[in-house]
């Protein structure tokens, strides 16, 4: 019986388990008297689309006999004579289970019904699920098979480019590294942007634990109808995902692992060692000119010149076909009414750069039980233990994980060896005032011993309860805890002991754990035409955090084995921590509506925070939505294109407390010693200050957007406006550095709108065994601050700000000197402005007086874009035939700058470092007019060197992310070998980068240096980690 | 049913009536301003703490950069391109974004900013009164200290007395230089009023009674009130039993630290956790030892210094620098190419006995010692005219630089002092007076940081004349303000 899919598509889920039901009466209506003898059925089990079924269970109801469809959803059953009025029932993951009476057919096309639970047709969306026909506010899903085509450790890193506007970037490249989230815009100022993780109903903050085997959905509530539902920490939207867990009692085991080399891509080109040679020697010549003797350099001679070694540093500390690995196996199954999934999982990374590495071992237990008719319980437990191995990324050497190896070997000398004729590494090297004094990064690495050691539970025990139809009530309780140890041993060795000296041990032993307790029940009550659904709840928060660390230094002995506490002959010390914070919450929701066509939806939440002082703990927020279904109303029932067109709006008002825990109050740190009569006092001194006021962050948001499904459920569209405004931004605003070195308070400054466009759209279709799917997803972004008691400063880079964020401008804007070619000749500088006191030169940089007044200082700095991207966009092609699968994935941000910093050191010229390619050749020389790389010269750095947008560069990038080619073998071949399903794939990552941008990658937008400034500070290359080129192989086995 | 509903009720009152509890989360293991400032314990931390800022255990007190690297006493020095910004400083072609302004502007200022703390809590503490005087004013003198440096260096500046509780107290415009000097004046005259003329034991290094009257005299020598100056060097003098040490290096030495000619010294101390050794050993040491050989000393500082018609010079400058044919700290031959110039300064350098001491040094700086004064006491008496007078304390100096020749037995002809060393100068009215005056100090308080502070209140003949070769002009005599400032404090326009 062949149903009109535009019909079936109008039937909601009641409508149709009904017409199921009616089939099935019809079916055995218009049975008519069988013989008693064996049947032998064939039939295919179909998708209402027409896919095939691959795998669904056959079986007949009543016995144990039974089988599964085949590749192409075909399958052959013999009914025994025993059997009277048989009936099949068809099982498969992800389809309503049907009974089917056999009646006289003997050939049977079943037609599968999507269980929409399963598929994201019902959505979790906070402490419920909802009808994703329902849903008023802008909550996006990704299929979770999507998520694993990509070799990372993270979900959240898998999300890039899957959903419009939500905007996630690999911090850098190191492996275990997180990723930046950012859902619609950037709307705080304080370093937590993130939105908030709510795992298996657990909030957290971090889901790197997780693998994303284990996932079974994620949803994104991006704006306040959806997510003002988790108001205190929700401005920066929602993503809830849940694990998988068994949905019936057959046994499934499966079995993934996938492997591939990982390699550098995009390594900026630098000079050789003649190049460099020849720029020294140009500079050097330049620069002497006029000088006293005292002052003048010596030029590199030709003796010197010869034997020259041209080393690549930067190739030096990379590690070919660097390896990753992931493997998983789960079981699934149940007994009684008792279901259980256990699964482990391994991700192995070794990183492109020597001594780096990540590995991480997972195991899952989620196990639920049928206690009695109206009791549920059950445990879902990940235990993930995680090692990595951290090298330095820090760009100036200042806090982080140490001084960047990857800048270090940029900046080196290739005319430095790295071993000397006794297999030792040069450090300085005795021709340092030619050849630069920065370290060995090779060497850095081979002594680099930074290690942290991350084991995490993050469990949860709940009950559901159902008292009555309609009536859950659900307590959840869970433990987030984890445990970390950071090693890190400082090596001294290099010339004269100058690296590390004296050697340094430094052990930290933290324990972070939350405990959450969630109460709450949902309640649903269909009458007439009018359905409600009522959700209330509280949820209790506590968070603590404890460190313990202790120094030893001066090791005489500094093998690894020998270099633990109390080995070394310094000074010792040990220090003690403790924080915690807690937050307490009442929420409620209703959802109604009225004939499925006029829906409305209403949240309140309140929320108290500790993190606040006394008189500014409680916050209230809401929201509340209207939605109209155009498709259900007359004038549109008949007609022939439209299957599903809902109108909706939402409005909300969400809050923010995403601030350190004591931000009310200061604190003196010990430390600020002095020695009186020649021994060690005790100093203190005031190092943070404290802002009794500090209050909630909150933004209002508005919302509105269109859901349509067309062409028979081929085309999806959803489009989103919206608006958020984000008021009293919780900010650590830098102060007058004349208030002294104190960490400056947390204050509320501020206002910030993000308003945008977000479009996805999905096209599938099959032509025969050919089917299809694109979809391409964009979102426009416009970032403003609106309001802004003093500007901002942020991003300091030496002793200067970069960029400034004031009202008028995006969040971070870049704030500098605007470059404007490059001075040609004498009279161009006499009749240009000038910086005060500098001695310019033709063939130096010319900055845009943008004030006027004939003089380039500081007011002439001006606002030249922020990292924020004003477009972001992802691309999805599947295509398969027959058992061959190909799906391509690019993904791209368009509008973003990015401050090479790196760039100063290696075509700033402000000392005796290597410099690119490009800059050798084509820097400014009076034979070579450049308008763009300014002249060679070591005195000309104090005008050149300037940040200024001559290292400002556009960072967009089109990127195919990843590009997978799949092949399921033939279900005949691999049922030999007791195998229910097998599919072998090969997976390319990073395969092409598409951008102007002249550094290693233009994702990378945090490093160390501005990691504590938060979105104020991002698109700061300092040279980190850059992202790999990987090709993977992989296979999944399904028992 | 009935349990169920009674049951979320109970999670609702437990929720509810725990919830004033459950949210209070107290600040652990750290102080804050809440719990600190009780004590008389709190209050002695916190003014070593305001000392802590003093001192050179960091690459932050920049005032060498300012002092001598500024003036015509030095070049930056260094490996090319080493640290760049001081260059910049060194020839007035620096921008408001040079790290040099920026880390001194913050370094001093946090130092005020720790007084402000202690001058605002500290009265309040119930102790001991005649201790709780004597440390306002240490704190009141370390205020003035950082103030007088600040405004030498920079001119105008904020004159911030409170916290930074709010942004009343933060964004406050420049005062004028007179304004930060009456300030000076009003806190080191306070100082005066507590203070012990010396310590013993675990408290020497303190600010003493002397120290208050010398910084004084200091003040009131650079605002050119001689009378003034004369009546807090009296004072100082009468205040304790100051003398100028037998040998000039004792100053500069490790074993000899607070000595009788100290009259505020700032304390060093090797091998300390948390560091408290001095940086600038690592900083002014040649490359060989580990050292960056920044501050190196000209020729034109060279020729200052006297020398006999038998070619015998002043002791006095070998034992402020290294040069070719003489030895170096460790008594290994100098080696000229150490330096850009050929020289390297010698007072804050220690020998090199173990590696861990570069960059941890332990010698003290002696930012005010009594031969300043003595020279003080000699500027000010030939200004009032008093030549002959004059002449005195100035002849003390040379006296003991000269006689170096009886207590050096490193010297070359000990025992006897060489003929024409140093000889007396006698009274040749107060014009050439002033000439041998400033050569005097310029020779005995070389390589201090004093240099480039005393070129400028000579005035814009003298400063100009030492500094032409750069872009110096008098204008520029005062540093920018840093831009960072300027950035945050939209007190200050320009």
């Amino acid at each position: 019986m062949k149903w009109p899919i535009k019909q079936l598509a109008q039937f909601n889920l009641l409508q149709m388990k009904r017409t199921l039901t009616f089939l099935s009466a019809l079916c055995a209506l218009s049975l008519a008297v069988h013989a008693q003898s064996t049947i032998t059925l064939t039939g295919t089990v179909k998708s209402i689309t027409g896919e095939a079924a691959i795998g669904a269970d056959i079986i007949i109801k009543g016995t144990l006999i039974g089988t599964s469809a085949d590749v192409e959803g075909k399958f052959k059953l013999v009914i025994p004579e025993n059997v009277t009025t048989p009936t099949l029932v068809i099982s498969s993951v992800g389809y309503i289970t049907q009974e089917v009476l056999v009646g006289n057919q003997r050939e049977l096309i079943i037609i599968l019904i999507e269980d929409l639970k399963l598929l994201g047709e019902v959505v979790v969306t906070g402490y419920q699920t909802e009808e994703r026909s329902k849903i008023l506010g802008s909550v996006a899903t990704v299929n979770p098979d999507l998520l694993k085509k990509i070799t990372v450790s993270g979900v959240d890193q898998a999300l890039q480019g899957r959903i419009p506007g939500v905007v996630v970037t690999q911090n850098t490249g190191a492996p275990g590294e997180g990723v930046s989230v950012r859902i619609r815009g950037t709307g705080s100022l304080n370093s937590s942007n993130q939105p908030l993780y709510v795992v298996d109903g657990l909030p957290t903050d971090n889901i790197s634990s997780l693998s994303p085997q284990d996932i079974l959905t994620v949803s994104v509530l991006k704006d306040a109808s959806a997510a003002t539902i988790y108001g205190a920490r929700a401005t920066n939207g929602v993503v809830l995902i849940t694990t998988r867990t068994a949905t019936s009692n057959k046994q499934v085991i499966e079995f993934n692992t996938q492997f591939g080399v990982q390699n550098p891509v995009r390594l900026v080109p630098m000079a050789s060692s003649n190049q460099y040679v020849s720029i020294y020697n140009e500079a050097t010549t330049t620069d002497n000119v006029g000088q006293p003797s005292f002052l003048q350099r010596d030029l590199i001679t030709d003796a010197m010149k010869s034997g020259l070694p041209n080393v690549d540093q930067v190739k030096a500390i990379m590690r070919p076909d660097a390896l990753i690995q992931s493997h998983s196996l789960s079981i699934s199954g149940g007994e009684g009414k008792t279901h259980y999934l256990l699964s482990g999982s391994y991700f192995g990374q070794e990183g492109i750069i020597k001594a780096s590495n990540f590995n991480r071992v997972t195991g899952r237990i989620n196990i639920d039980t049928e206690v009695k008719k109206w009791l549920k319980a059950g445990v879902n437990m990940n235990i993930s233990s995680a090692t990595t191995d951290l090298i330095g990324s820090s760009g100036d050497g200042a806090g982080g994980n140490g001084g960047s190896v990857v800048r270090y070997a940029y900046f080196r000398s290739p005319a430095i060896n790295i071993y000397d004729a006794n297999g030792e590494f040069i450090d300085k090297p005795d021709t340092y005032s030619f050849f630069g004094d920065g370290y060995n990064p090779v060497g850095m690495l081979a002594y680099n011993n930074n290690k942290r050691l991350n084991d995490r539970l993050l469990a949860k025990f709940f009950i559901v309860l159902k008292p009555l139809k309609g009536l859950t009530f659900t307590s959840n309780f869970g433990v987030d805890y984890t445990n970390q140890n950071t090693r890190r041993f400082d090596r001294n060795w290099g010339t004269l002991n100058r690296v590390n000296n004296p050697s340094r041990l430094t052990v930290t032993d933290e324990r972070f754990q939350t405990i959450t307790f969630s109460n709450f029940a949902n309640y649903t009550k269909v009458f007439d035409k009018q359905s409600l659904t009522i959700l209330l709840g509280t949820e209790a928060i506590k968070r603590s955090s404890y460190a313990l660390n202790s120094t030893d230094n001066t090791f005489s002995n500094q093998n690894p084995t020998l270099t633990y506490l109390n080995n070394g002959q310094g000074l010792k010390t040990v220090g003690e921590s403790q924080s915690g914070s807690a937050l307490l919450s009442f929420f409620a929701k209703v959802n109604y509506d009225y004939n499925e066509k006029y829906l409305v939806s209403a949240t309140i939440r309140r929320d108290g925070s500790s993190r606040f002082g006394q008189n500014n703990r409680w916050g209230n927020f809401y929201a509340g939505s209207l939605g109209w279904r155009l498709d259900k109303e007359s004038f549109l029932l008949n007609n022939k294109w439209i299957d599903k067109l809902l109108v909706r709006a939402g409005y909300g008002f969400v809050g923010n407390q995403e601030i350190g825990n004591y931000e009310f109050s200061d604190a003196l740190s010990v430390n600020t010693n002095y020695p009186f009569g020649q021994a060690n006092s005790i100093g203190y001194a005031i190092t943070k200050l404290g802002n009794a006021n500090i209050k909630w962050e909150s933004s209002k948001q508005l919302n509105a957007g269109i859901d349509l499904v067309t062409s028979g459920g081929k085309l999806t569209l959803s489009l989103d406006y919206f608006s958020k405004i984000t008021s009293d931004l919780l900010v650590g605003q830098p102060i007058a550095s004349s208030a002294g070195l104190a960490t400056p308070p947390t204050v509320n400054n501020g206002e910030i709108l993000n308003r945008g466009i977000e479009l996805a759209l999905n096209y599938s279709n099959t032509i025969r065994d050919f089917n299809y799917s694109i979809s391409p997803n964009v979102a426009f972004l416009h970032n403003e601050v609106l309001a802004a008691t003093s500007p901002i400063p942020d991003g300091a880079y030496g002793s200067q700000y970069t960029t400034l964020t004031e009202k008028g401008y995006q969040v971070g804007s870049f704030y500098m000197l605007e470059m404007q070619g490059i001075f040609q000749s004498n009279n161009e500088i006499f009749t240009s402005a000038k910086p005060a006191g500098a001695i310019v030169l033709p063939g130096d940089v010319k900055f845009k007086d943008q004030n006027g007044d004939g003089i380039i200082d500081g007011k002439d700095r001006t606002h030249l874009g922020s990292a924020i991207p004003l477009v972001t966009a992802g691309l999805n092609i599947g295509l398969s035939y027959k058992n061959f699968d190909l799906s391509i994935f690019f993904q791209g941000s368009y509008g973003q700058k990015i401050l090479s910093v790196l760039n100063r050191d290696i075509e700033g010229f402000y000392r005796p470092f290597n410099v690119t390619e490009r800059y050798f050749t084509n820097h400014w020389t009076p034979t070579n007019p450049s308008n763009e790389f300014p002249r060679a010269s070591w005195t000309a750095s104090s005008n050149n060197a300037q940040i200024s947008s001559r290292f400002l560069e556009d960072g967009s990038y089109t990127r195919l992310k990843n590009l997978q080619f799949g092949y399921v073998i033939p279900r005949k071949i691999v049922e030999q070998w007791g195998i229910t399903s097998l599919r072998i794939y090969a997976t390319a990552n990073n395969l092409i980068t598409i951008t102007n941008y002249s550094g290693m990658d233009p994702e990378m937008t945090v490093s160390d240096n501005s990691r504590s400034a938060g979105d104020k500070a991002n698109g700061i290359d300092w040279g980190t980690f850059p992202a790999a080129r990987s090709y993977n192989f992989g296979v999944t086995v399904t028992f | 049913m009935k349990n169920i509903t009674q049951l979320l009720f109970t999670f609702c009152l437990m929720a509810a009536s725990g919830c004033s509890n459950f949210l209070q989360e107290d600040l652990q293991g750290t102080f804050s301003s809440n719990t600190f400032w009780k004590t008389s314990d709190d209050a002695i931390v916190a003014l070593t703490g305001v000392y802590s800022q003093t001192a050179f255990v960091s690459t932050r007190n920049a005032l060498w950069v300012f002092g001598d690297v500024a003036s015509d006493d030095a070049i930056k020095g260094g490996a090319s391109g080493d640290i760049a910004d001081i260059s910049f400083i060194d020839n007035f072609s620096y921008s408001r974004n040079n790290t040099q302004l920026d880390v001194m502007w913050k370094h001093y200022y946090e130092g005020i900013s720790r007084a402000n703390y202690l001058l605002y809590y500290v009265p309040n503490i119930a102790m001991d009164e005649t201790l709780k005087k004597r440390i306002l004013a240490e704190a009141k003198f370390l205020r003035a200290y950082f103030y007088f440096t600040l405004v030498n260096v920079y001119g105008e500046i904020p004159l911030k007395l409170l916290p930074p509780f709010s942004i009343a107290e933060i964004n406050i415009p420049k005062s004028t230089v007179a304004v930060v000097y009456d300030q000076i004046k009003k806190d080191l005259t306070e100082a005066t009023t507590a203070l012990p003329n010396s310590y013993t034991g675990k408290d020497v290094g303190r600010v003493t009674l002397g120290a208050a009257w010398g910084l004084l005299a200091k003040v009131y020598l650079y605002n050119e009130k001689w009378s003034d100056a004369i009546t807090a060097i009296n004072s100082l003098e009468s205040s304790g039993s100051y003398s100028l040490a037998p040998l000039f290096t004792n100053n500069f030495s490790d074993s000899l630290k607070n000595n009788s000619e100290s009259v505020f010294e700032i304390q060093h101390l090797t091998n300390q956790q948390p560091g408290l050794g001095n940086f600038l050993n690592q900083y002014f040491s040649p490359a060989k030892d580990n050292g960056y050989y920044f501050d190196v000393p000209l020729q034109n500082f060279m020729n200052e210094f006297e020398q006999t018609n038998a070619g015998v010079v002043d002791p006095r400058l070998d034992y402020t620098i290294g040069r070719s044919s003489q030895k170096w700290i460790n008594g290994e031959n100098f080696d000229p190419t150490w330096s850009p110039t050929g020289f390297l300064q010698k007072k804050h350098i220690q020998p090199v006995r173990q590696l861990a001491i570069i960059g941890n040094g332990d010698l003290n700086y002696v930012y005010m010692r009594y031969a300043d004064i003595l020279l003080m006491k000699a500027e000010a008496l030939n200004e009032l005219n008093q030549t002959a007078a004059a002449m005195v304390p100035l002849n003390a100096v040379r006296k003991r630089a000269r006689e170096s020749y009886l207590q050096d037995k490193k010297l070359l002809g000990f025992g006897t002092i060489p003929a024409n060393l140093l000889p007396d100068v006698t009274d040749a009215g107060q014009a050439a007076n002033r000439l041998a005056i400033r050569h005097e100090r310029r020779v005995e308080l070389g390589f201090e940081f004093h240099r480039y502070f005393d070129l400028m209140r000579y005035g814009k003949s003298v400063a100009e004349a030492a500094l032409g070769s750069t872009g110096f002009t008098y204008s520029k005599r005062y540093f920018l303000i840093p831009q960072s400032e300027l950035d945050t404090n939209p007190q200050i326009t320009q």
